[in-house]
């Protein structure tokens, strides 16, 4: 059967297509039309993901929507009659945002692709997280638990899948938290009031969390009560998204934690303002995962199995990720690589596969590279055009060598290889790399390239086997840190020789490498380790701030030009930019003209 | 001490890049420029003239002296260098801030990775740091040391190395006529002398090929902040209605105050049209490419680095309607509009 998923119109779109049971393609729309976080129809994902199969819209058995629109739209139509009347100025708006095209997905898709309305199908929000958690995973038999801000009703489901090889396939959801009580809109009205973008900024409250004291735990505790049934209810009088577009915190919430940052203030965590700022994002992180810790630890007991997977947008919360990996009592703990709205795309895909269609069980490679791969040459080309120095390195072992010693040396590499990556996370495929041992380079980084706030963390790439050397795992650890999913101390030993990538509180967000899925880049870290004495790389995501991770090879050269990278690698194109200090050496060529001008 | 002095004097040239020294010039003759030390005393000097010119806080001093009204704008920017830096600020933040501005975004990917850059009237310099990126070099001018101070300092903290500022004056500069890729200047001719006189010193220093950023006041843009500006004249400025950059500073009152200063106590200002401005760019060689907010009516938004690309039209009635627009759309921040043009390759008519 060839089924393709899509999701949109909230954030992140993206389309994925399954023949017979396997991923062929998913691709975020963002990554294809280069604007970050886009959330229209995913025409060009879609395109691309069919291209990629050598079909036709009409060859499609189905077409399955991440959630469905007419439930949502209930929702939203529901509480804004009981938000009345505070809520009549926001109504007509909210109206206007909700009946557009995203109450019609039937009829967009059907036109868009020209195709009958009964090859449409509908998966729950959740459901599709709760499959693209699951049915990637590598597990016959797990339970599972979705969060995320809110999907149609539910915003934390619980429930539980067995499948068999070549067999059925089971899911059953036991269980939902619903709207307006969510997890993920409390941590995104944190976000919000922290002067951070929703959706985007959360990363940065976990970063800053790190900073601070959670001495407003029991504040954040009276906001995210604890219910009787082991669950949580939210204090609505402290919240507004649900009766307003505007503010998600209401002045009750201003009341208890002071007032809000504003976005684009410096915000500098050894000033008194910035410390409160810093307790605050401690104290939602905290209690955040309290409150996932004992619903999975519950899960646990009552469903006695020892494999839990994770999905929706707060699993990308990697320290809540290493606190249920190590407390709940599970073995293992999978996150999936595109948890968020974007991997419902997929996991809406394999629900109807599995489960709507009772296709049987097929086992299917466990990595995120599913996006478009690279153009041989074009690399070549573009820069042949601008004149600049290129080296080819057709010979892997080479090519590996090479940037090692670049690395070694200090550089910065922007690393292109193959398919790229499905998810929010560069996992080597689309990465910038550097040494991790000094702070220098790390400083250089974000002087030159990425400009993020000083308190965000960089994460480390490391070889499977050896990531228990550097870093202190839990059992199940290296399995979680494979999408970069949980964040676990690096070992104090080492800490001092990992500067670029330890966190203020010892931690680090790390990438577990495997040589079966991973070759070429294990056998960097490899390479790199003989020269360094550890095979640790410092790998971020390969775009500038606030543009989508670059995806074909123009993008990534466009990308080496505006900015300080030092070194482009796409394939086993190699392009060279003059070295980022030379200026400075001219500097120094200008002072001893001035010390011979004064002899 | 003296030693002491000369090796601070030798450390402050040292802080200027050959590339940057190479796109400065002798204020009095244009001839090229290099750094000298003798005895106690160093600085920069015309290989021609012999000019000698002070370099302070790796700021060389270019200016020589100017005409009565420019130097009472001096003095004005001196007392309240415009805009300044927030305190505990970084370049992240910096950058975080200048991309929230749709322009900011535009201009900054439109502009090469390794082109030579100069703003005129760098102010503080916040929009030279900002496109300090890359490879590429930027030179920040201003009249006003204090400002420029503000910007060499922040440069130093933020350990960007790409910009240079220097103090010129555009009628005099101490710049090397077509030497720059972009040439950007907003908000700054129209509090000159004679903008059309300054417009023509501008367009001599990019290069053939190279690209003009001009920010101005507009003349229709303008009007409702003009009439804003009479009721607050009437209260002595204590009141001024209508101001929501006002009101969103009431809580930074040395911000206030900075916006204050600028827009409603300017010794000079003048204000422009479209037309006005492609009849200077006619004068001076410089084709006309497009407007910021566009001109167009229903144009699509610029996506990647369109904004050095030729606009589909240009036609006076429509750019006449947009400036009526602009009278709404622009007058809260006062009526700055912004044209860019591409300098005309004398030696190759036809532009690749």
């Amino acid at each position: 059967m060839k089924i393709l998923g899509i999701s949109a119109h909230y954030h992140d779109a993206a389309a994925a297509l399954l023949v017979d049971g396997l991923p062929v393609a998913a691709v975020q729309q963002e990554r294809l039309s280069r604007r970050k976080n886009d959330a229209a129809f995913p025409l060009e994902a879609i395109e691309w993901c069919l291209e990629q199969g050598q079909l036709e819209p009409e060859d499609l058995d189905a077409v399955v929507f991440y959630e469905k629109p007419m439930l949502k739209f209930e929702r939203i139509l529901t509480c804004a009659l009981r938000a009345f009347p505070k809520s009549w100025r926001s109504f007509p708006q909210a109206m206007k945002n909700s009946l557009g095209e995203k109450v019609w997905i039937k009829g967009i898709i059907s036109s868009h692709l020209g195709i009958p309305g009964g090859k449409i199908l509908f998966a729950e929000h959740h459901r599709s997280h709760a499959a693209a958690a699951f049915l990637t995973a590598p597990t016959q038999n797990a339970a599972i638990l979705t969060v995320d801000g809110v999907g149609e009703w539910a915003t934390l489901s619980i429930g539980r899948g067995h499948r068999t090889p070549g067999g059925k396939t089971d899911l059953v959801l036991l269980r939902e938290i619903r709207f307006p009580h969510s997890l993920g809109m409390l941590y995104s009205t944190f976000t919000a009031f922290l002067g951070f973008a929703v959706n985007e900024g959360e990363y940065k409250v976990m970063g800053l969390a790190s900073y601070g004291k959670p001495r407003f735990a029991d504040a954040v505790r009276k906001i995210a009560r604890r219910t009787a049934d082991g669950a949580f209810a939210l204090e609505m009088s402290y919240f507004d998204y649900h009766t307003t577009s505007k503010r998600s915190y209401s002045a009750k919430f201003i009341d208890t934690f002071g007032p809000p940052r504003l976005p684009y203030e410096p915000l500098d965590p050894g000033t008194p303002e910035g410390a409160r700022y810093a307790d605050i994002a401690a104290s939602v992180q905290l209690v955040l995962e309290e409150i996932l810790v004992d619903l999975t630890r519950e899960l646990r007991k009552s469903t006695g199995l020892s494999d839990l997977c994770l999905g929706g947008g707060v699993a990308l919360n990697g320290c809540a990720n290493a606190r249920i990996l190590r407390e709940s009592g599970f073995d293992n703990v999978f996150v999936p690589p595109a948890p968020g709205d974007a991997g419902c795309a997929l996991g809406a895909a394999l629900y109807a596969d599995r489960i709507h269609f009772g296709q049987p069980d097929r086992p299917f490679a466990d990595h995120p590279y599913w996006g478009p791969t690279l153009a041989p040459d074009e690399l070549a080309r573009v820069a042949r055009e601008d004149g600049f120095a290129q080296e080819q390195l057709p010979n892997g072992e080479a090519l590996v060598a090479r940037i090692a010693d670049e690395l070694h040396a200090g550089k910065i590499v922007g690393w292109m290889q193959g398919a790229s990556e499905f998810g929010p996370r560069a996992l080597g495929h689309r990465s910038i790399l550097c040494s991790p041992q000094g702070a220098e380079t790390r400083d250089r980084l974000n002087r030159e390239i990425k400009y993020r706030e000083e308190f965000r963390p960089f994460a480390p790439a490391v070889p499977i086997e050896a990531a228990s050397t550097y870093f202190d795992l839990p059992p199940g650890g290296a399995r979680l840190a494979r999408f970069m999913s949980g964040v676990f101390p690096v070992r104090a030993e080492w800490q001092s020789r990992l500067a670029a990538i330890t966190h203020v509180d010892g931690t680090a967000r790390l990438q577990t490498v495997d040589r079966a899925t991973e070759p070429q880049f294990y056998a960097l870290l490899e390479a790199y380790g003989r020269r360094s004495g550890i095979p640790v790389l410092l790998n971020t995501s390969f775009n500038l701030a606030g543009e989508p991770i670059v995806n074909r090879a123009v993008e990534g050269y466009s990308t080496f030009r505006r900015c300080g990278i030092d070194l482009l690698v796409a394939g086993d194109t190699l392009v060279r930019k003059e070295r980022a200090g030379a200026i400075r050496e001219d500097g120094n060529a200008a002072a001893s003209d001035a010390e011979e001008a004064a002899e | 001490m003296t030693s002491a002095a000369s090796a601070m004097a030798a450390r402050d040239i040292a802080r200027i890049s050959k590339a940057s020294l190479e796109l400065m010039a002798c204020p009095a003759c244009a001839g090229a420029l290099e750094a000298f030390s003798v005895g106690s005393e160093a600085g920069i000097a015309c290989t021609d003239c012999a000019a000698r010119f002070d370099v302070r806080n790796g700021i060389p001093n270019l200016r020589v002296d100017a005409d009565q009204r420019t130097e009472v704008v001096r003095e004005f920017y001196s007392v309240a260098p415009f805009p300044g830096y927030p305190p505990r600020d970084s370049l992240g933040s910096l950058r975080a801030r200048a991309e929230r501005s749709e322009f900011a975004r535009l201009l900054d990917r439109a502009i090469p990775g390794d082109a030579r850059v100069l703003e005129v009237g760098c102010g503080t310099g916040q929009m030279s740091l900002f496109l300090a990126t890359a490879n590429r070099v930027v030179l920040g001018a201003d009249l006003t040391r204090a400002s420029l101070e503000l910007g060499g300092a922040a440069a130093r903290r933020f350990g960007v190395d790409r910009v240079t500022f220097v103090e010129t004056d555009l009628r005099k500069p101490g710049l090397r006529p077509g030497a720059f890729d972009v040439v950007y200047c907003s908000g700054v001719l129209h509090h000159t002398p004679d903008p059309r006189a300054s417009f023509a010193a501008l367009a001599k220093l990019a290069k053939p090929g190279g690209t003009i950023v001009l920010g101005l006041y507009n003349a229709y843009a303008r009007i409702p902040h003009r009439l804003r500006r009479a009721l607050g004249r009437l209260s002595g400025f204590k009141l001024i209605p209508f101001d929501p950059v006002l009101r969103d500073r009431n809580a930074e009152p040395a911000r206030r105050d900075a916006w204050l200063r600028d827009q409603y106590l300017h010794p000079e200002e003048h204000r422009h049209t479209t037309a006005e401005v492609q009849h200077w760019f006619r004068e001076n060689g410089v084709e006309y490419l497009r407007t910021y907010p566009d001109s167009l009516i229903a144009a699509e938004p610029l996506q990647g680095d369109e904004f050095f690309t030729a606009a589909d039209d240009n036609w006076h009635f429509e750019n006449w309607l947009a400036q009526i627009r602009w009278a709404g759309s622009l007058w809260h921040e006062g009526g700055l509009w912004i044209t860019v043009g591409r300098k005309v390759d004398s030696r190759n008519d036809c532009p690749k």
